[in-house]
């Protein structure tokens, strides 16, 4: 920030030291402003923003202890530095006590206070950024939000609510495309460590030699290629949280490393004779079966138990059917503002189809499908036409694929398609006019 | 330009003072005027701390300037102080017509160390035109070498240069 960006108060009963305190610091482009007692430092506290105030803390009426508690009042982030005489630093100490932010000593080296104003403002700057960088994890959060309020849904949201207030190892369980990543980084947005990172370990993504590297560092020269020192993901996990996805697909030797690694919290780079104490927690998900990897002899079994302290089931898409209309706003919501499309909804033929599909893809498709939808919509709603074909092709239901339900779902196709001209729509059914307001009574069809 | 005057204090040496007020026009661009010299004692001597109240001089020099937009800078022996300082090199009203400067703490002998008439010239040269900056509306610079460069100690007089930066060089060259 440039230095002209900070105001500064000063607050002195004696004309001579606010005045040439004023003219000093204006130098040093500051945006300065001074007043002769605590009630006037008040109305200039309500009408501006201050990041610092030097307050002398002998005035008449109003002292400075009791201004400073004032100031605390009405803004917690101002840097309050106290200006005192010899005689009085034990009352400036306590004024310390009570939040200033240090105090002078009248008279003061001008390298002193110099560095003091520096060093004051370093700190509100870091202050402010902190300010923000929560509200960044506030939207992160909002960001990460998971949609629903089904009962399967809704167990699993209390489970996200238990857990993160405890630093045990989750396994996320659920088939692919459940958003068992997002279920992890609502652990991990709702625990303490919020404001460290969330590490994201592809296990499956990578070959078992370069995992190891990745996961625990190594020190250079540790193997061809190695030609620089480089963290582990646990070591940038360090105070927050180490997400595992694809867990097992891990080989047994990286398997036996995770497990001393889970055990002690300890990390040593491949190479490296020191080993490295961390503070992190784990959570590892998998879409596979692995009680049934354990039988078979391809997963650890001890340290499946290790990560299953906590297990999480997130539920497929179609066993929390009621949550889809949810669903299918959010990501209309989400995409409108990225696509920048006047799409309102969806009708509610298609979300009548939509709701009836098995959803194999589970929330990930349904977003792939949702997102494909307002690319072709050329309407205010998403309709059936703008859905694909596949997905019409296998609702489920006992009477979706009947021929009344397959014909009625058509003439709606060529009624949007023709932007309801019967005429037009008529003879592209190839039959006349009559037939056709025929069945869109019958089939009750509504513009 | 309009004229710079310049006026010796408490005793100051008219030689240097002509000298500094030479170097000051032509860097300034200003006719340099010099006046008779000043006794600020009764006006600003603080008889608890032994040094001078500089903003006291301002006040004393404001009413002294003899024509209308042109600055006045007093070049005294005397320690400086503004009273919640220790002590001032100098001090100046931004944008307004006086300055004053201190040769006291530019002296080699004032830190027990061999006197060097060159040094003493050179720091006070820069102090001046630093001040004069004040006067024309500078604020403190951060560029490296520049004048205007806030020192707070005399070591960080003698590391700038008593040149502006291009950038305080064209705020100067607009006035």
């Amino acid at each position: 920030m440039k230095a002209e960006e900070f105001g500064i108060l000063i607050v002195d009963d004696e004309f001579g030291v606010r005045d040439s305190l004023t003219r000093w610091l204006e130098k040093d482009n500051y945006r300065v402003e001074a007043a002769g007692s605590a009630k006037e430092a008040l109305l200039k506290l309500d009408t501006g923003s201050w990041d610092i105030a030097l307050v002398d803390l002998k005035m008449p009426g109003m002292d400075g202890i009791e201004l400073l508690q004032r100031i605390r009042e009405i803004d917690e982030q101002i840097a309050v530095v106290i200006i005192t005489a010899y005689a009085t630093v034990d009352t400036a100490v306590e004024a310390m006590k009570i939040g200033a932010y240090d105090y002078i000593t009248k008279p003061v080296d001008p390298d002193d206070i110099s560095r003091l104003i520096q060093k004051a403002l370093e700190h509100q700057t870091l202050a402010k950024e902190n300010i923000l960088l929560k509200s960044n994890i506030q939207e992160m959060q909002e960001q990460y939000k998971l949609i629903g309020e089904s009962p399967a849904i809704r167990k699993c949201l209390e489970m996200v609510d238990t857990v993160s207030k405890t630093d045990s190892t989750v396994l996320i369980r659920g088939e692919s495309g459940t958003g068992k990543e997002l279920f992890a980084r609502a652990i991990h947005l709702a625990s303490h460590r919020r404001f460290c990172p969330m590490i994201t370990v592809n296990c499956g993504a990578l070959p078992d030699t370069l995992l190891e590297s990745e996961l625990f560092g190594h020190e250079k020269g540790a193997f061809t290629g190695a030609q620089y020192r480089r963290k582990g993901r646990f070591e940038l996990a360090d105070g927050g949280t180490i997400f595992l996805d694809e867990i097992s697909t891990i080989s047994p030797k990286t398997q036996i490393d995770l497990l001393r690694v889970l055990e002690t919290k300890q990390v040593t780079r491949l190479g490296a004779s020191k080993t490295l104490k961390l503070d992190f927690r784990v959570i590892c998900a998998t879409n596979e079966n692995l009680e049934s990897l354990i039988k078979e002899g391809k997963f650890r079994e001890d340290l499946y138990y290790r990560m299953n302290v906590f297990t999480l089931h997130v539920p497929p898409l179609r066993e929390r059917r009621s949550d889809i209309p949810l669903l299918v706003e959010y990501f209309v919501q989400k995409y409108v503002q990225a696509m920048n499309k006047p799409v309102r909804s969806v009708t509610s033929e298609a979300m009548d189809m939509i709701v009836r599909y098995t959803w194999p893809g589970n929330v990930r498709e349904l977003e792939n499908v949702i997102e494909r939808a307002m690319v072709l919509c050329k309407r205010d709603r998403i309709d059936v036409d703008d859905l694909p074909f596949g997905l019409y092709a296998q609702v489920e239901g006992d009477n979706r694929d009947s021929l009344a339900n397959v014909e009625r779902a058509h003439i709606l196709r060529i009624l949007h398609r023709t932007d309801w001209n019967i005429t037009h729509a008529a003879t592209m059914l190839e039959i006349d006019r009559s037939t056709l307001y025929n069945k869109i009574k019958r089939y009750q069809i509504d513009r | 330009m309009a004229p710079i005057y310049c006026v010796p204090l408490d005793g100051f040496p008219l030689k240097i003072l002509h000298e500094i007020g030479s170097e000051l026009g032509r860097t300034f661009h200003a006719p340099v005027h010099f006046l008779p010299e000043v006794d600020t004692t009764e006006q600003s001597y603080d008889h608890s701390r032994g040094q001078h109240n500089s903003s006291s001089i301002l006040v004393m020099l404001n009413s002294i300037i003899p024509t209308d937009h042109a600055r006045i800078i007093g070049i005294t022996t005397a320690d400086l102080f503004i009273p919640i300082f220790t002590f001032v090199f100098g001090e100046a009203q931004i944008d307004g017509p006086a300055a004053v400067v201190s040769g006291q703490r530019l002296t080699n002998e004032y830190y027990g160390m061999e006197a060097n008439n060159l040094i003493y010239y050179e720091r006070l040269l820069k102090e001046c035109t630093h001040e004069l900056g004040h006067t024309y509306g500078l604020r403190h610079c951060l560029s490296d070498g520049c004048v205007m460069r806030k020192s707070t100690y005399v070591e960080d007089i003698d590391f700038k240069t008593s040149e502006f930066c291009p950038e305080c060089r064209t705020y100067m060259e607009a006035k």
